[in-house]
């Protein structure tokens, strides 16, 4: 009875309308699958993660007794993690980081995790009384949800190297995009996970420091169908999340942001929108609310690209009308122009920093990422709780890439995707004249 | 204008184990007046600057810096950087003093947790300027912060004389 009446609060209902991977379905057709859609099957995988934990429990695998009040926090906390998702989730992101720091904000931009804790424990939405009639502390769903040090094997069900997000998106995602890599045999996973104690300090001490938490390891039996799985998401990361054309409309979409809130500071308003527009709202001083931030979803973005495409001016007028004409901009990708030459990858980048350093953002996109075995590098290194370990027979754990039978391996190096994107057809020969000069220097 | 690295390595005892120990060191080191030219957020491991990540980077391309890889007993891959060659650096460097050096040193005997939370302490006490750090810091880091890792990392803070009151 709470699971349905979460599902039917605004806020679990506003996921409908923001798809779970922004603009791909500009790539693959058929991505048009909803967040709403995501965290129901997260919900379901975190039901038999923590039927797994009982039965681990059971066998006396684990020690101690089941908690049937943390278990129900992990569950909930699993449909509601992706609540405070903005729209174009990674576009509006990266264009709220660029307009704090253009603003001079000293603290990096609240992230969506912390807006699903604040709108968990808000006292004007139904969630919090939903779960306070329920008995669960909403305080301690929305810890949960935002722990970045692992906690407990519950927390594990939410963030670890085989959490129930993973678990649905690695499937999901590959289904509706179509793509035909990445397979998973998700029975003999689940078969195979354990729980056991983990090292979650950083890896640079060689274990001196080490500290130890519950956390979902697999069989050695399942070793090939683990490496499968974090290959999958590999997969996923360079076929469809780091597409070169998502990413371009991607800049497009930040760049529209961009431009909105510029004006906004200005004190105007962009032609096409209403003064009292959501996007005008959220991107005033001090705007961003909760109640803002709620009123903000792919549907109402895209209805700003409309009337802007239509009634706007200057460039962002040309933005939205190539966001909704599907007109892609021009990439020079660096990785591609210098494959396996990185020094030179590297000399390419510079030049480009420095030819473009005042189109840069305007009318000259940089995106840039790092992949790793485990995904996506944002900091200084992959989070601990996502290392995939492997049980040995005797129970001693052993990292998934540490076997010389494996068939994938974790390197030090990050691999880059490097990618600019031009507006203009001057601009990009340009950068191919740099190209053409590097390479002719080298 | 940033700090060179290879000097950075080379002040900090000739090699540095990790990447979250080398983006601690650094931004422990700029707290002591050290002007780095590195810009600092917050992320998973604490305070971390991609400009710092994006220089290493550079260094290792261009043959500046070595990289060798390394496992822990687990077998949690891990890299240790290394200056290429000995650096003659300037002698008016400030890496040079001895207060810098001994600061340094004393970083490398504390292990990688003790210095995330280290400067994730100074992070909350000064730049985010949260009032009750310690309670904050128990919940972001949470298991590292038990054993005595969080009294080691604010004695570090101590020590360097850049602790909050």
């Amino acid at each position: 009875m709470t699971v349905w009446r979460l599902l039917n609060t605004p806020e679990v209902q506003r996921l409908r309308r923001i798809k779970q991977l922004g603009v791909s379905e500009f790539v693959y057709p058929s991505a048009t699958h909803s967040r709403f859609a995501h965290s129901v099957g997260v919900f379901q995988n975190a039901r038999r993660l923590v039927d797994l934990i009982g039965r681990e429990i059971e066998l006396g695998r684990v020690a101690g007794n089941f908690d049937l009040e943390r278990a129900r926090i992990s569950v909930l906390a699993a449909l509601l993690h992706d609540i405070g998702h903005g729209p174009f989730s990674h576009a509006f992101e990266e264009a709220r980081k660029a307009i704090a720091e253009r603003r001079g904000a000293t603290r990096v931009i609240r992230k969506h995790e912390a807006f699903t804790a604040d709108m968990i424990k808000s006292s004007t939405s139904q969630i919090g009384s939903i779960l306070a009639d329920a008995k669960v502390d909403p305080a301690e769903v929305a810890d949960l949800v935002e722990a970045e040090t692992p906690v407990d094997m519950y927390h594990a069900v939410i963030s670890s190297s085989f959490d129930a997000d993973r678990l649905d998106y690695v499937q999901r995602d590959r289904y509706m995009t179509g793509v035909g890599t990445g397979a998973i045999d998700l029975e003999w996973l689940m078969d195979n996970v354990r729980v056991a104690e983990i090292d979650v300090s950083p890896a640079g001490d060689n274990g001196t420091d080490a500290a130890y938490r519950h956390s979902f390891c697999l069989l050695y039996k399942a070793r090939e169908a683990a490496e499968d799985f974090l290959l999958a998401r590999y997969r996923l990361y360079t076929n469809v999340y780091f597409h070169k054309t998502t990413r371009g409309f991607e800049q497009l979409v930040s760049a529209l942001f961009q431009l909105i809130a510029e004006s906004v500071e200005a004190g105007k308003v962009l032609a096409g929108l209403i003064a009292d527009h959501p996007l005008v709202r959220f991107f005033s001083t001090d705007g961003e609310t909760i109640e803002n931030y709620k009123a903000l979803d792919d549907f109402v973005v895209w209805g700003a690209i409309h009337d802007i495409g239509i009634s706007g001016t200057g460039a962002a007028q040309d933005i939205a009308q190539r966001l909704l004409e599907r007109r892609r901009l021009l990439c020079l990708d660096v990785q591609l122009a210098f494959s396996q030459e990185p020094e030179l990858q590297r000399r390419l980048k510079h030049r480009l920093d420095e030819t473009f350093k005042n189109e840069l953002h305007k009318t000259v996109f940089r995106n840039t990422a790092k992949l790793s075995l485990y995904g996506e590098i944002g900091g200084d290194d992959s989070r601990a709780q996502k290392r995939l370990m492997i049980q040995l027979p005797n129970n001693r754990l052993k990292e998934i890439t540490d076997f010389s039978e494996r068939a994938i391996v974790q390197t030090s190096n990050e691999r880059p995707f490097e990618r600019y994107y031009f507006l203009s057809e001057s601009d990009y020969t340009r950068a191919e004249s740099a190209v053409e000069d590097i390479r002719g220097h080298s | 204008m940033t700090i060179d690295i290879p000097t950075f390595i080379d002040a900090a005892g000739g090699e540095v184990a990790g990447k979250v120990r080398l983006q601690k060191l650094m931004y422990l080191v700029d707290q002591l007046g050290i002007v780095t030219g590195f810009s600092f957020n917050y992320h998973h491991y604490g305070p971390y600057s991609e400009e710092l990540a994006e220089r290493v980077e550079d260094d290792v391309v261009f043959g500046r810096v070595s990289v060798e890889q390394k496992r822990r007993a687990d077998g949690v891959p891990f890299v240790i950087y290394r200056p290429r060659h000995h650096n003659q650096d300037d002698p008016k460097s400030l890496l040079r003093t001895p207060g810098v050096r001994a600061a340094l040193s004393a970083m490398q005997r504390r292990s990688a947790t003790v210095l995330e939370l280290a400067a994730t302490i100074h992070w909350l006490a000064f730049v985010e300027e949260v009032d009750n750090w310690q309670a904050e810091l128990v919940r972001r880091k949470g298991v590292k912060t038990e054993h005595g890792r969080a009294e080691a990392a604010l004695g570090l803070l101590v020590e360097m004389q850049i602790a909050p009151a």
